[in-house]
């Protein structure tokens, strides 16, 4: 007697193996194409941001609006991208999930940071984030910020998203275990600019420690201030002056001079001031803004 | 609190300096006893290494400070820009005797009551066209991969003036320094970081108090011998008298004011107002059920929209983004095989929210936008589905090989396999005998 297969595999067993089938490619092309690319739609890279703020009267000028993201907008979203050609693939629930877990994978790409070193990133429980819209924005495009879960500044949140998808808007979402609590903006460092402690004469400039070593014999570190007993040993810088009226203009050699004698510890393997040590020396400190977020 | 580190460099010296360079090669080709010369060869190659010079692209500056534009309490902030190519300032020489790595980019301030220049639009091979005799500027060596054409911008600065705001030449190489940033923290733009390494080049003059001020990205290419020699705006050396103007090549400008406006970053950031994403609703004094059902609807985040139904009939929906005031349970449970399943209706008002199913159709579309995306959802789809039939048609087999095993009919199977496999040594067997 002719055998046949031992029996017709029921609905179940197809899902089953489709599903199987689709989760068992990890290591296909075609799959962690798949994966990146819904892993950016779902931190809303390249979202129109109309469909993400519908309405401009939502975000008035000089305003912050902190959100959380609502997964189920995430997840209809990520549907909808593995709609086209049917629902064949079972295993889109697999997918979706492993999207998830590469979440600001794109940003990581951009950053060059890889996540084979060390663990890869907990896969998000929260999505939170802010909206500014100001015009510190268009003056500091450079801007940085971090997020933490705690308004104590622990718990330091992941940046997944961030982007400025208008020159006064500013639109950072943060992946963390927890909402966020607080979050810090502060000027870039590439804008950390030139200039002195007081805005009016005389001009005084706070000195920095230029190099490595020891003064009355305690260790020093390039950057620290140096202290003059209480107060922070200081500068006046000279302007350059014609008919009795000074013109704004620094006079750069006495300043370099006044620097070289005090700025160099006992043990310095340098001393003299060059564009690296006179650019220690002239920087301000970046302002730093901090907002706790009412939850 | 997170610290990032930033790094001062003295200076970023490219391989070799913007020029027309000529390689020489020789072979000298004799014997050593006795001592002579047979023959000589040489091969001479000449080269340009081409780079900017009387203009630079738009993109090249990464940012400025005081910002371009704005106004706020800067009296006692030294201009600098930041450049996003780290050799740049390096790529020429100012001329004269220079002490050594000294930017060919200096920035100039000008105050309102300098007065300021007035900026000129000319070519690069009309700089010096209709230059009247007491304006100079200087000769400088002809590239010739330099385009006529190029726009470039000149102004025009009273030579007093100059001396008494351009930097000594033995102060130029403190005025240019690389820094490198950590950007981890940092917004993209266009999908863009902005770049770690920058060159950067600072001003030595103050803003001018309640007035605007212009800083000029200015060429110093041939200036060196001009420059003030000290603080007391003495004289350089130029090439003739009667001077008492000078030409000098704009790269880039920008202006602000500086006053008591507290426009600073603190000052924009510490009176934003923080408040929830949502369109703004004044109630009325006795609102109806609908007035508090839009007020209910805005606050979650709702705004109502223009929605045309599959049957060309318009009528008004609510929608919402995915940024929420408030955290949301997840209801939603994918795959869905059409936008509309995702279609709420609210019998009570007769709208519907779209919110979930516009989400669902921007991913479909998204995705249909996204060739690379498509072609390799269709193929994965395909694979998922011809990789289950292979496997449901394995485990079929092995199931039909076990049962006709079980049922001793197994032989017939054994044979199959072993049979091939005994054939093969015995043939090898006759093979090594012989």
């Amino acid at each position: 007697m002719a055998k046949q297969f031992p029996h017709t595999p029921s609905r179940g067993e197809v899902k089953a193996a489709m599903s199987k089938a689709g989760a068992g490619d990890s290591g296909s092309s075609d799959r962690q194409v798949l994966e990146s690319t819904l892993a950016a739609l779902m931190d809303l890279e390249g979202i129109p941001f109309h469909y993400i703020v519908p309405d401009v009267n939502m975000l008035p000028a000089e305003s912050i609006a902190f959100f959380q993201v609502d997964q189920n907008w995430i997840l209809s979203l990520a549907d909808g991208a593995l709609s086209p050609g049917g629902k064949v693939g079972v295993g889109t629930q697999e997918l979706m999930s492993s999207a998830r877990g590469k979440t600001g994978e794109l940003r990581r790409k951009l950053l060059k940071q890889t996540t084979d070193a060390g663990a890869p990133p907990a896969p998000p429980t929260t999505l939170s984030g802010f909206i500014l819209r100001s015009q510190a924005v268009v003056g500091w495009p450079g801007m940085e910020t971090e997020a933490y879960t705690s308004t104590d500044g622990t718990g330091l949140m992941n940046l997944v998203h961030f982007d400025r998808p208008s020159p006064t808007v500013l639109f950072a979402i943060f992946s963390g275990p927890a909402v966020l609590a607080r979050v810090d903006i502060h000027e870039p460092g590439e804008g950390i600019h030139f200039g002195t402690s007081t805005p009016t004469t005389p001009l005084i400039k706070g000195l920095r420690w230029a190099s490595d070593g020891t003064s009355n014999g305690q260790s020093v570190s390039t950057g620290d201030p140096i202290m003059d007993g209480q107060n922070e040993l200081t500068v006046t810088l000279q302007l350059r002056s014609f008919n009795g009226t000074p013109n704004g203009v620094v006079q750069v050699s006495p300043l370099v001079t006044a620097m070289t004698s005090q700025v160099f510890p006992t043990g310095s393997k340098i001393s003299t001031i060059t564009a690296a040590e006179y650019a220690l020396e002239m920087v301000q400190g970046v302002e730093r803004v901090t907002f706790d977020v009412n939850s | 609190m997170s610290t990032a580190n930033i790094r001062f460099y003295q200076f970023n010296e490219p391989a070799l300096e913007t020029g027309t360079y000529s390689l020489s090669i020789q072979e000298v080709v004799g014997t050593n006893n006795p001592v002579q010369t047979l023959d000589t060869f040489t091969q001479t190659q000449a080269f340009e290494v081409t780079g900017v010079r009387f203009s630079i692209p738009a993109t090249t500056v990464t940012g400025e400070f005081p910002p371009g534009g704005n106004q706020g309490v800067f009296g006692n902030i030294l201009p600098h820009v930041a450049l996003n190519d780290p050799t740049l300032p390096w790529q020429r020489d100012p001329g004269g005797d220079p002490p050594v790595r000294s930017p060919w980019l200096a920035l100039l301030t000008f105050w309102e009551t300098d007065p300021m220049p007035a900026i000129q639009t000319v070519t690069a091979s009309t700089i010096t066209t209709g230059l009247p005799a007491t304006t100079f500027f200087p000769t400088l060596p002809a590239e010739s991969w330099q385009n006529p054409d190029e726009t470039v911008n000149v102004i025009d600065v009273p030579l007093t003036l100059f001396l008494q705001i351009a930097p000594r030449l033995a102060d130029l190489n403190l005025l240019a320094h690389v820094r490198e940033t950590d950007v981890s923290a940092k917004s993209t733009q266009n999908g863009q970081l902005p770049p770690a390494i920058n060159s950067v080049v600072t001003g030595i003059r103050f803003p001018g108090a309640n007035m605007r001020t212009i800083v000029h990205l200015v060429s110093l290419e041939g200036y060196g011998e001009a420059l003030p020699v000290d603080d007391n705006a003495s004289p350089g050396t130029l090439p003739g008298a009667g001077y008492d103007t000078l030409r000098l090549v704009s790269l880039f400008n920008w202006n602000f004011i500086s006053n008591t406006e507290n426009e600073s970053f603190t000052g924009y950031l510490e009176s934003v107002t923080e408040g929830a994403l949502q369109r703004p609703y004044t109630a009325p004094e006795n609102p109806s059920d609908s007035d508090t059902y839009v007020q209910n609807a805005l606050g979650m985040g709702y705004t109502a929209l223009t929605h045309t139904l599959l049957t060309g009939e318009q009528t008004g929906s609510w929608y919402r983004g995915p940024l929420l005031p408030l955290g949301v349970a997840n209801f939603i449970a994918p795959p869905y095989a059409a936008s509309d399943q995702l279609l709420r209706y609210d019998p009570t008002t007769g709208m519907f929210d779209v919110t979930y199913a516009a989400a669902w159709q921007l991913g479909r579309l998204m995705a249909l936008n996204n060739g690379q995306f498509a072609q390799a959802l269709l193929r994965w789809k395909r694979n998922a589905a011809s990789g289950a039939v292979v496997a449901l048609e394995n485990a079929a087999l092995q199931q039909l090989l076990r049962t006709k095993m079980s049922e001793g009919s197994g032989g017939s199977v054994q044979q199959m396999v072993t049979g091939p496999l005994k054939a093969a040594v015995a043939k090898l067997n006759n093979t090594s005998t012989t």
